[in-house]
């Protein structure tokens, strides 16, 4: 369930193209099984996308005000557990 | 939104082909220059000056605006290009009828204009509408989309009325009237190009220059009135309105270069040096430009180098290489496996090569507005033009092979 999933929470949004996707792929490199990253970036993460779909991890994009995004991501082991992230 | 991936990004040699298309356009444009000297400078109506403003105006912006259409739409529209499989045909259909334009401008020929139309006309009249669709069903920011919107419908009523100067100009149809020169060219330059560049800027800015967003307010205000502009031009050159009140067509220019040198003062987190030169120099071309427009003793040659020439290209082109950096990582970081580290973008374009490209680049742009008081300078302008889109491509190509040459250092 998602809530048996560790949080980790990280706001992106101050920093500029494509430092927001280093740092989430940076961070998604000690993800471990049971935990999953949120992540606030200042833009719809389009060009992440097909990164984590060939890494094998499982998320969810939400959008959030001005324009800005909320990605959830996990492994796709856990994506059954995986529930809409949450801006705030 | 799980499983969107492929759907919503292009691959990154999807853009890539329009951004070093557009700069090979940007070399033409200088050979072009080089090769007919003075009589592409003299006039507005010669068949040399027609074919270089229409390098400028489709090789290299338009490639650049579209491939950049291609690769922002999914993360600012929130969408991707509908059909994106159409897209590298639509490339090649686009350069082609632009190569086949040219050719029926240069020698007014009847039997060239007709494909030239069909693959220009038509590859734009599925382009803005793929585009329109994108930002419709979107979920990005409105304003942005909205911005993008109106820019794409700007380029349709820019293509209609282009097909039907063509047809003109070659005998398919009666002369037009005198007028529908300055609205193709009020549509394309002010509707088509300042409103996506706008639309665009509003979030690159912020994104690459570390700039404060533009007010939502005052960017609707600006498409409300870029809108009102373009009609109040339409309107004139259409004799409802008098024809002084077509110099209102000057403010977008003046009124978009003091607000990038605004937000820009004021960022406050200030970045990309090279980027910010760019668009500063661009800027100062398009203040000049809408500053000397509504004086009638200013030959529109003039402002047309100035916008046309140097005010838009150059931002172009400093995005063009912004850009190429980014996908460049895209790509490398795609190819390469997961645990790899890969070089970050920043190191990907090497700066020396950016500065080397701007310094050279503004100083074509001065030779080109030089040249068109002192045609006689056509000639060197356009060898030096042809140079700086050469070193321009060339450091935008190098950055780009190392998505696939680059390979991880060995162990120790």
């Amino acid at each position: 369930m998602a809530h048996g999933l560790t949080l980790l929470r990280m706001d992106l949004r101050h920093l500029a193209a494509p430092e927001p996707m280093e740092r989430i792929l940076d961070c998604l490199r000690g993800l471990q099984r049971g935990e999953r990253l949120v992540a606030m970036t200042p833009l719809f993460p389009a060009p992440l996308l097909p990164i984590l779909d060939q890494w094998g991890f499982a998320y969810r994009v939400r959008d959030a005000e001005a324009g800005s995004a909320c990605i959830a991501i996990c492994h796709v082991a856990d994506r059954h557990a995986l529930e809409p992230p949450q801006a705030a | 939104m799980s499983g969107l991936a492929f759907a919503q990004a292009p691959p990154p040699s999807l853009p890539m082909r329009f951004l070093a298309t557009a700069l090979a356009w940007g070399g033409v444009a200088g050979l072009w220059l080089a090769w007919h000297g003075e009589a592409a400078l003299l006039s507005r109506w010669t068949p040399a000056t027609l074919v270089l403003v229409h390098v400028f105006a489709l090789g290299l912006l338009g490639n650049a605006m579209l491939g950049s259409l291609v690769q922002f739409l999914p993360v600012a529209a929130g969408s991707p290009l509908p059909c994106m499989r159409l897209v590298p045909g639509l490339h090649v259909a686009f350069n082609l009828g632009l190569a086949l334009l040219l050719a029926t401008l240069a020698m007014s020929s009847h039997a060239l204009a007709v494909p030239a139309a069909l693959l220009l006309g038509g590859s734009l009249a599925l382009f803005a509408p793929l585009a329109l669709a994108a930002v419709v069903r979107g979920n990005g920011a409105r304003v942005v989309r909205e911005g993008i919107g109106l820019a794409a419908l700007a380029l349709l009523a820019t293509a209609l009325l282009g097909l039907l100067l063509l047809a003109a100009r070659t005998g398919w149809r009666a002369p037009a009237a005198p007028g529908v020169v300055d609205m193709h060219a009020a549509f394309g330059v002010i509707g088509w190009a300042m409103g996506l560049l706008a639309a665009v800027g509003g979030v690159t800015l912020p994104m690459l220059q570390g700039t404060r967003a533009p007010p939502a307010a005052a960017s609707r205000a600006w498409q409300i009135a870029l809108l009102l502009t373009v009609s109040i031009v339409v309107a004139a050159r259409a004799g409802v309105l008098a024809a002084e009140a077509a110099r209102i067509a000057a403010w977008p220019f003046v009124v978009f270069a003091m607000a990038v040198f605004v937000l820009q003062a004021r960022a406050p987190h200030r970045r990309n040096a090279k980027l910010r030169a760019f668009w500063q120099a661009g800027c100062a071309a398009l203040l000049l430009a809408g500053m000397l427009a509504p004086w009638p003793a200013i030959p529109v040659m003039l402002t047309g180098a100035l916008i046309l020439g140097v005010g838009l290209p150059l931002p172009v082109v400093g995005m063009a290489m912004e850009i190429t950096g980014f996908l460049t990582w895209i790509a490398l970081r795609q190819r390469v496996p997961r645990g790899v580290r890969v070089p970050g973008v920043g190191s990907l374009f090497d700066e020396t090569r950016k500065r080397r490209a701007f310094v050279i680049q503004a100083i074509a742009g001065a030779l080109l507005v030089a040249a068109v008081a002192m045609p006689a300078l056509a000639r060197i302008t356009g060898l030096v033009v042809t140079l700086a889109y050469a070193v321009s491509l060339h450091a935008l190509l190098r950055c780009w092979r190392l998505s696939m040459t680059w390979q991880a250092p060995g162990p120790g």
